[in-house]
C-alpha cells in the first residue's frame, strides 16, 4: 500500500515508517501539515496516517481539510497520544475511520491498517477476486474477463487494470500508479502510465457507450468512473482540462 | 555527570531489528533534556507539555516504557504548572539516559 504520514516527532516517524516497510507499505512520511496537504492537493494515497498534535495545523483539521478536497474515500488512522474518551470521539466524528493511542504497537497497528485497506476496498489480495460490473478480475490466475469473455493483457496492463479497478471512482496519480504497478520512482518517466492507460481504455472498452470512463485529471492523475445514463448524456468532467488545484490552508 | 554504577544501570530489551533506529532515538532525547531545562527556566510550560507528549507517544514503541512514563508525567505537570516536579522528572530523565544500557534481542 501506498502510505503518507504526518508525523512531527522524528522518533515516531522513523519507527512507524520502518515498521510500515518492513511489511511491504511505501510510506511518504511528512513532519508539517501544510507539507502533507501540498502533497495531498497533488497526489493520491492508499491510507493517511495522521498525527494530532502538530505544530502548523492540527490532525483534526488535516483531516477535514482532506475530506473537502477529493480525499473524502481514503481511509485515515488517527495515531495520537491523547487518550481522552472525547478525544477518541472527536476525531472519529471528524471523519477518521479509525485511531490508535501512542506509544504504538507494531501488529497493532499493521493489523488496523490492513483491515481499513480490506474494509475500503483498496486491499491486494492474491486468492481473491474482484467483480466489477461485467468485469471479473481474478488475482490469483492474473486474468480478467468482460460478460465472461477473456481479455488478453500483458503483466503489466493486467497489474494496471485491478488497481484501477480496486478505486473505481478515486482520482489516483500518476505516481501513484507507477509506483503500485511498476514499483518505482514517481520521479521517473509517468509517459509509461499514459501510454498503457490509454491501451487499457481501448482493450477493455472503458469508454461513455460501454457505461465507462476513465478519465485523464490535468496535472493529478486518472480516474476511472461508473457512468449512470444520466453521466452518459453529460460531457465528461475533467478530460485533460485544467482542474484547479485545491488550496491549502495557511498555518495560523 | 559521573559515572553510573553498574548495578543502578537500566537495562532494556529491544528488538534487534531496531538497532539502527535507538541510537537517534536516544539522541533526541538527549537532546530534549536541555530543550526542557531551559524551557522551564523561562516558565514556557507549553513547550515542556508538547515534549512529553511526543515521549510519551514514541518511548514505549522502542521498548522504553520508562521514557513514555516521565513523558506522561512531564506532560501532566505541565499542565498544572508544577516547575518543580517537571524539574524532579527531567532530572530523572537525564539519570535515565546516563545509566541506560541497552540490550538488542
Amino acid at each position: 500500500m501506498r502510505i503518507a504520514l504526518l508525523e512531527d516527532d522524528p522518533s515516531q516517524s522513523d519507527l512507524v515508517r520502518f515498521w510500515l516497510a518492513g511489511a511491504g507499505h511505501v510510506c511518504h512520511a511528512f513532519d508539517r501539515a501544510r507539507d502533507f496537504m501540498r502533497a495531498l492537493a497533488r497526489d493520491s494515497f492508499d491510507l493517511l496516517v495522521l498525527d494530532w498534535e502538530l505544530p502548523d495545523v492540527n490532525g483534526d483539521a488535516v483531516l477535514a481539510w482532506a475530506r473537502a478536497n477529493g480525499h473524502d474515500s481514503v481511509p485515515v488512522l488517527f495515531t495520537t497520544a491523547r487518550d481522552r474518551e472525547e478525544d477518541i470521539v472527536a476525531a472519529l466524528r471528524a471523519g477518521a475511520d479509525d485511531y490508535l493511542i501512542k506509544p504504538l504497537r507494531r501488529h497493532e497497528l499493521l493489523a488496523r491498517i490492513d483491515a481499513l485497506v480490506r474494509r475500503a476496498g483498496r486491499a491486494a489480495s492474491p486468492g481473491t477476486g474482484l467483480k466489477v460490473a461485467e468485469f471479473s478480475i481474478d488475482l490469483e490466475r492474473r486474468v480478467i474477463t468482460r460478460n465472461g469473455a477473456r481479455i488478453v493483457l500483458t503483466q503489466k496492463d493486467f497489474d494496471l487494470a485491478a488497481f484501477l479497478f480496486r478505486n473505481v471512482g478515486n482520482l489516483v496519480s500518476r505516481g501513484h500508479i507507477l509506483e503500485t504497478v511498476w514499483g518505482r520512482s514517481p520521479d521517473l518517466n509517468t509517459r509509461t502510465v499514459d501510454t498503457h492507460v490509454s491501451r487499457l481504455r481501448t482493450k477493455l472498452g472503458l469508454l461513455p457507450e460501454n457505461g465507462w470512463r476513465l478519465s485523464a485529471i490535468y496535472q493529478h492523475g486518472y480516474r476511472l468512473e461508473r457512468l449512470t445514463p444520466h453521466d452518459e448524456a453529460a460531457p465528461a468532467a475533467v478530460p485533460e482540462a485544467a482542474a484547479p488545484a485545491p488550496r491549502v490552508p495557511r498555518a495560523p | 555527570m559521573g559515572d553510573i554504577p553498574e548495578a543502578v544501570r537500566d537495562s532494556v530489551v529491544v528488538p534487534r531489528e531496531l538497532c539502527e533506529l535507538v541510537p537517534r532515538f536516544l539522541a533526541h532525547r538527549r537532546a530534549e533534556v536541555d530543550r526542557l531545562r531551559e524551557a522551564l527556566e523561562r516558565a514556557d510550560f507549553e513547550t515542556v507539555r508538547s515534549i512529553g507528549h511526543a515521549m510519551k507517544g514514541a518511548g514505549a514503541g522502542y521498548g522504553f516504557d520508562e521514557i513514555s512514563a516521565i513523558g506522561a508525567a512531564l506532560e501532566a505537570l505541565a499542565r498544572s504548572h508544577d516547575a518543580d516536579g517537571a524539574l524532579a522528572e527531567v532530572r530523572r530523565l537525564r539519570g535515565f539516559l546516563a545509566g541506560v544500557t541497552v540490550v538488542f534481542e
